[in-house]
């Protein structure tokens, strides 16, 4: 998001605040694209995205009167996306498959850090949510949030028990928040 | 069948009317403050007056003053960062800890107070219902600052509304360390012990407020989906 992309949002924001339906559309459709974009580049291709997309956009417009024109759009913006997006990773169901792929297909490999450092610069320029995570929470989300394994699946592909699955899902998902909270200032 | 999203952009379009930006939440904040203030000092001397000699105790008690402004200043903060907080991306994310840890502060003086209180204890002014009174008086402001900040748009209800009782029970405990009877084992028994509890309030309201809207909405989609 640029500063000219910022300005040009904040214009049709502006004239969709005085009822300027084709201004609103306008602004919608870019802004769908763009936050996405960001999902995306947070989460990967996950099954909730355009869900969350889509909750987004409803929470834009039911928040459209709190834009102030004269301050900046991207913090009010990424205020919404944030809250709905981390309401969503909350509320994911372990039984939406996202990938027609068996457990037992996942290789342990991929599950598994590399070096530390490597890891973390890699995860620096991804920007990726689960690689900025430790790797037993890394783990827990794919496994749960993103490849869509129950509990029990997941905590017998770990070896551990369903309450301590439940538990490191707790914490993991605390931990991409406590990420995504990171990005405000 | 699932909406896509053209779809919603253009139910979105057509649910389109003017917007008015609301009154920027700093102000909101500050004459629900103000408001509070003049609510809280006028009900609390309808009952009774100040306890006699507080105000001059004030001005030759370096930490009592002390005392009561940081109280006061962490309620400021608080109630600010509730208001802010209510305008997506508006609040600076700084001003909750220090006004939370002002509040934790001014709670430990008076736990410090136990063993070396501020003022002598004593007996002078106490208030028969002051425990009734801290809790009774913080009800209307704290309804009024979760009814003000739903107006704009907020993400984390149950947490607003949280802070916006710490914020508004904070202002007659305050008062009533001018008010009533001063001795830190009262002040923390019957003056602050009530917040909590207003707090543990607020929270049932939003919730229930929530569950109401969640209903309204559920109920709102199906008619739809029928007709």
């Amino acid at each position: 998001m640029t500063r000219n992309d910022e300005a040009h949002w904040s214009e049709l924001m502006q004239r969709s605040q005085a009822g300027n339906a084709p201004a609103y559309e306008q602004l919608l459709t870019e802004l769908a694209d763009g936050i996405m974009a960001y999902l995306r580049h947070r989460f990967g291709p996950a099954d909730f995205t355009e869900d969350c997309v889509q909750e987004c956009l409803f929470a834009i417009h039911q928040a459209r009167h709190t834009f102030m024109p004269g301050r900046p759009f991207r913090p009010w913006l990424f205020a919404i996306v944030r809250n709905r997006a981390i309401d969503m990773l909350r509320r994911q169901h372990a039984y939406t498959r996202v990938f027609p792929v068996r457990l037992d297909d996942v290789q342990d490999a991929d599950l598994t850090s590399t070096g530390a450092e490597e890891q973390h610069d890699r995860a620096q320029r991804a920007g990726s949510v689960l690689e900025l995570l430790a790797p037993g929470h890394r783990e827990a989300l794919r496994l749960t949030k993103l490849m869509g394994y129950s509990i029990d699946e997941a905590a017998g592909h770990l070896g551990i028990s369903r309450s301590a699955m439940k538990v490191r899902v707790h914490r993991a998902t605390r931990a991409a928040v406590r990420v995504l909270e990171g990005e405000r200032e | 069948m699932k909406t896509t999203r053209s779809e919603l952009i253009q139910s979105l379009a057509r649910d389109l009317h003017p917007v008015r930006p609301p009154l920027s939440p700093l102000l909101a904040a500050a004459c629900w403050l103000a408001g509070t203030w003049v609510f809280v000092v006028s009900v609390t001397l309808l009952i009774a007056p100040l306890r006699p000699g507080a105000l001059l105790q004030a001005s030759t008690h370096g930490r009592f003053l002390a005392e009561s402004l940081v109280g006061l200043a962490g309620s400021v903060l608080i109630a600010g960062y509730v208001f802010a907080d209510s305008v997506p991306g508006f609040a600076r994310r700084v001003v909750l800890p220090v006004g939370l840890a002002l509040a934790v502060v001014w709670v430990l003086a008076f736990v410090a107070g136990l063993g070396f209180p501020a003022l002598e204890p004593s007996m002078v002014g106490k208030r028969a219902e002051c425990y009734l009174e801290t809790l009774v008086y913080g009800l209307p402001p704290t309804l009024a600052a979760i009814w003000i900040s739903r107006r704009y748009f907020v993400l984390e209800p149950l947490r607003t509304a949280a802070l916006s009782a710490l914020a508004a029970g904070m202002v007659p405990a305050l008062l009533m360390q001018f008010a009533c009877m001063y001795d830190p084992a009262h002040i923390l028994m019957f003056h602050i012990l009530p917040v909590p509890l207003l707090v543990a309030v607020a929270v049932g309201v939003q919730w229930l407020l929530l569950r109401a809207s969640s209903s309204r909405r559920d109920h709102r989609s199906s008619t739809a989906a029928g007709s």
